[in-house]
């Protein structure tokens, strides 16, 4: 019976743990850490414990498939795996208000869509129609309400000298996961809960993961909302993501540190938790990302605002220490608000039935 | 700031693959500077000043491209609000025909109606594009109908036409060198494609033309009941308008073909007039591809007095074909006057608890069975945000109570105050009955709002007449000479660089020499000419600061002139030929408008290096 490695002083631990902001910093925290290396332990998906080191850290492949690269590297543009973690971090905050409501009417209807489910938890409508919203949500202006909104969902981008490098956060105050479920939702691959969850986004259950492929280190923590433990055990969950090169192979594939041969991650008091103060939600980084050739303090704006065209929530982008949090109201919105006092026509053609075409 | 000139959107079903909405926003071009535009106070949110700055982009829509300057990925198509595939703005100019929007036209393509089914097809794991199945094509089919012959965009197009048409024209000297480059060019080289992009077999260098007034016996495009019957050819215009309005100072172009087309290459001599004729009317005529172009100016002489508007005249065209004794002609009757624009009716005062609603459309409304949905104009004092969203306070329902089995009746999303019906009309209705429906505002208390309209079921528009020849006896002239250029020559100046003809219609800088303009039914190839480039006007002072004689500086900057608008000339072949490899070879490159941009501004640079370097 193996039994889960644990990590001594979680607080201190994790506060400089969720410091990382570089790849060198990263390093710095595994360092300190006992970790099997990766040539020494060889996941094998029949017996994962063969090769297991108690009181070690592993390196495991992410979905326990170590054939997962096709399944991570997956993002066109830098822009694309910050849109699904963001995405993630909506369907996150929309969950914790799902089960909310079951808690307090068991039984409610499901919401049929994610818009739907907005409007019901948050009395939000859709984005590109905000700038015409004359009423006001729960008591305040509906801009004034979308804008603390937003405040929920963060992504950040944090740039790092000696050598220059960028990292990319994203944090939320979603539902979280605990640490024994964290394998089995933010690092399984296609193992999707979503699909008989109409109000979610996601439906492969891997478009987040393709942040992995575009940057040197990821590190993850998750806290679950205490309330929606569901037995599990509370406290935080922690993890690293790496790629992994196998000596004299070619199949290259993507691992994270687990403390259990079952996959489990590393799991830190909730008082860790509370010292950085995450109450419950998501925060996790994609460290030494790769941009490619563009600047992203100036495109990162532009980029998210045509990806994600008229999100179903706002959230917040912070391109540098100098620069306030932006709210991300998506192109829809932008476009919605831009120049009304030029607009020669604004409408919107509703429910239009349209018979089968014949050839 | 940037404006939007349309703004729609609309819910289409694409048969059993589900439904789909689409969105179309029009930005307009960024207005003149220091020009004194109507501004309403902003909507709540961050201005435009609070976003990061974006830098500034070719076209008003780069700032919402997901990057302005490699993207054109306007046609975006959305799940849940996320991006799943875009296309370029080629759809924009060559799906739908609306070139002079490509740049500043977004669709907005929302799929989240569509059936499980359909969605599973199309969407791919990776968000890097929709599968192109069969799927794909039935939405891309939609929009196309939905949008190609849509009214509003149709208009924004032919004010973008008319923007370029208003664009200073090009001086006869530089024509004349222009010509020169062409007519060398072709007699060195076979014509790389026949029709619209070519400049039809007539030489420049060959004289036409007519003369005197004289009474004679001509064949022009006229109902059976007038004159004598006729043969073909015969000169048509597209215009289909008898009256053409022309404002003073303002260019206007009519464009003249001959019906049979194919009779075009055997005019030998062709002549505008008018009657009576006024002193201030320049007439020109530029031959395109398939046709010529009449163009009017009304130059208004400084000491005008405006009460003299507007003037009335009648402009004829006169032409002879080879083997034809009699000519034929086509009239059009002018009338100029100054444009008065209407100032923006100010919004309508709206309220939260709505009492009134009205229809506005003319009654009875004219529905064709079977045809394109009719749109029913109504107008309410309720907020807008009242009907908008998933569960809004309020709804309409209209319904056709003298058929009961008359389909579902749809709406637009009222924007300050005013929405639409759309009727689709089944086939199968008599022309000439009466249908009567009612129009119902529900909201959470009291009774519902209800107004009521007649509907009358029409034939289908009949289709126009076949133009039918008649000869009829008219003063007509005689011989004279006419230049026939294959394109427009256009100049524009830095008062003019927020007009959006820059690249189809983007702003000009002082960093575009020049740009050209495809072609289309009613205008034909427009070279433009940047004569505030930068680059010119250092090149120019240059020239006056080495106290270089008048002429000579003419005769430089002509050269300069001409050797430009004959390189775009040959860019606009060259993308000509680039599309019709790509017709056939997908991967086949043609060349952007950015990448043309640059290469104009290269080729200029080093014609002003070449011109200065002493022989």
């Amino acid at each position: 019976m193996v039994t889960p490695t644990e990590i001594e002083d979680h607080e201190r631990f994790f506060r400089t743990a969720v410091d990382a902001a570089s790849s060198s910093a990263v390093r710095s925290v595994l360092a300190k850490l006992p970790i099997v290396s990766e040539d020494e332990y060889v996941f094998d998906e029949t017996a994962p414990e063969r090769g297991w080191q108690a009181g070690y850290l592993h390196w495991y492949p992410v979905g326990r498939d170590r054939g997962n690269a096709g399944r991570i590297k997956l993002a066109g543009s830098p822009e694309n795996p910050i849109a699904e973690r963001t995405i993630n971090a909506m369907e996150a905050l929309i969950e914790l208000e799902r089960r909310r409501e079951l808690r307090a009417q068991p039984g409610t209807d499901v919401p049929r869509s994610p818009r739907e489910a907005v409007l019901r938890y948050f009395d939000l409508p859709r984005l590109d129609q905000l700038p015409r919203w004359n009423r006001s949500i729960r008591g305040q202006k509906a801009f004034d309400y979308a804008r603390d909104l937003a405040r929920r969902i963060r992504v950040r981008l944090v740039r790092s000298t000696r050598p220059v490098e960028y990292g990319v956060f994203v944090d939320d105050d979603g539902i979280g996961q605990s640490p024994s479920r964290l394998h089995a939702t933010l690092l399984s691959l296609g193992r999707s809960d979503k699909p008989d969850k109409p109000y979610l986004i996601g439906i492969f259950g891997q478009g987040g993961s393709s942040g992995y492929a575009v940057s040197d280190y990821s590190w993850l923590a998750s806290c679950r909302a205490p309330e929606f433990l569901d037995g599990d055990d509370d406290g935080v969950g922690w993890t690293v993501v790496k790629r992994i090169f196998p000596a004299g192979r070619r199949d290259v594939y993507w691992a994270y540190l687990a403390a259990h041969p079952d996959g489990r991650v590393a799991r830190l008091k909730r008082s860790a938790a509370d010292a950085v103060g995450l109450r419950h939600g998501t925060r996790l980084a994609h460290l030494n990302y790769n941009f490619g050739k563009t600047e992203p303090a100036a495109t990162l704006y532009q980029g998210l605002n045509h990806l994600l065209f008229n999100p179903v929530l706002p959230y917040e982008l912070v391109t540098g220490p100098e620069r306030r949090p932006d709210p991300m109201w998506g192109n829809g919105y932008r476009l919605s608000r831009l120049g009304e006092d030029k607009k020669a026509l604004d409408k919107t053609f509703g429910g239009q039935t349209v018979d089968k075409r014949t050839e | 700031m940037t404006g939007v000139m349309l703004d729609k959107s609309f819910k289409s079903g694409i048969g059993s693959h589900g439904m789909i909405e689409i969105r179309v926003v029009v930005l307009r071009p960024r207005p003149p500077k220091g020009s004194d535009t109507y501004r309403e106070p902003s909507p709540p949110g961050p201005t435009e000043e609070e976003e990061p700055l974006v830098e500034p982009g070719s076209s008003p829509l780069s700032a919402y491209l997901e990057r302005k300057t490699h993207g054109r990925q306007c046609v975006v198509f959305l799940v849940n609000g996320q991006r799943h595939d875009a296309w370029d703005n080629s759809f924009v100019s060559r799906d739908l025909g609306f070139k002079y929007l490509r740049t500043r036209t977004m669709i907005v393509v929302e799929l989240d109606s569509l059936t499980q089914e359909a969605i599973s097809e199309t969407v791919q794991g990776s968000r890097q594009g929709l599968y192109a199945g069969q799927v794909l094509g039935a939405i891309s089919d939609r929009l196309v109908a939905t949008l190609k012959k849509d009214p509003d965009l149709l208009r924004l197009q032919a004010e973008a036409e008319q923007e370029l048409a208003e664009l200073q024209a090009g001086d006869e000297v530089v024509r004349k060198k222009l010509d020169e480059l062409i007519d060398a060019h072709h007699a060195a080289a076979s014509h790389v494609q026949v029709g619209a992009a070519e400049p039809g077999n007539i030489h420049a260098d060959q004289t036409v033309g007519l003369g005197k007034l004289k009474r004679q016996d001509l064949v022009t495009e006229a109902l059976p009941s007038v004159g004598d019957p006729g043969a073909l050819p015969l000169l048509v215009a597209s215009r289909q308008g008898k009256i053409l309005r022309l404002r003073p100072n303002v260019e206007s172009t009519l464009h003249i073909e001959a019906l049979p087309q194919t009779a075009w290459d055997s005019i030998t001599d062709i002549a505008a007039r008018t009657s009576p004729q006024l002193e201030e009317l320049g007439i020109g005529m530029a031959r395109t591809p398939s046709g010529a172009n009449v163009v009017l100016t009304f130059f208004e002489p400084k000491d005008f007095n405006d009460d003299e508007y507007p003037l009335e005249t009648t402009l004829r065209v006169f032409a002879r074909f080879k083997e034809q004794t009699d000519l034929r002609f086509l009239e059009r009757d002018l009338i100029i006057d100054r444009h008065h624009p209407k100032p923006p009716s100010p919004k309508p005062p709206l309220s939260l608890a709505p009492s009134q609603l009205r229809i506005v459309s003319r009654q009875p409304i004219r529905l064709v069975p079977g045809g394109p949905s009719a749109h029913v104009r109504v107008s309410w004092n309720g907020a807008d945000s009242l009907a908008l969203g998933p569960s809004p306070e309020w709804t309409f329902e209209a319904y056709c109570p003298s058929l009961a089995t008359f389909p579902p009746i749809n709406f637009t999303a009222p924007c300050d105050g005013r929405f639409e019906l759309l009727i689709d009309t089944p086939r199968g209705l008599l022309t000439g009955q009466h249908l009567e429906f009612e129009l119902r505002a529900i909201g959470p208390d009291g009774p519902p709002l209800t107004a009521s309209f007649t509907g009358e079921i029409a034939s289908p528009p009949p289709v126009p007449p076949a133009p039918e020849p008649r000869r009829v006896v008219r003063a007509a002239p005689e011989a004279a000479g006419q230049r026939r250029p294959p394109y427009d020559l256009k100049y524009v100046h830095e008062q003019d660089w927020d007009t959006p003809t820059c690249w189809g219609e983007s702003a000009w800088t002082q960093g575009d020499v020049g740009a050209f303009s495809e072609p289309t039914e009613s205008t034909p190839l427009t070279l433009v000419i940047n004569e505030d480039a930068e680059g010119l006007k250092e090149f120019r002072e240059g020239l006056v600061q080495r106290g270089l004689d008048e002429s000579t500086v003419r005769e430089r900057v002509t050269r300069y002139t001409a050797h430009i608008a004959f390189h775009l000339y040959q860019m606009f072949r060259f993308k000509r030929v680039c599309l019709d490899e790509q017709a056939e070879d997908e991967s086949a490159h043609v060349p952007s408008d950015d990448e043309m941009r640059l290469e104009i501004g290269r080729v200029a640079t080093t014609l002003l290096k070449l011109m200065e370097t002493p022989r």
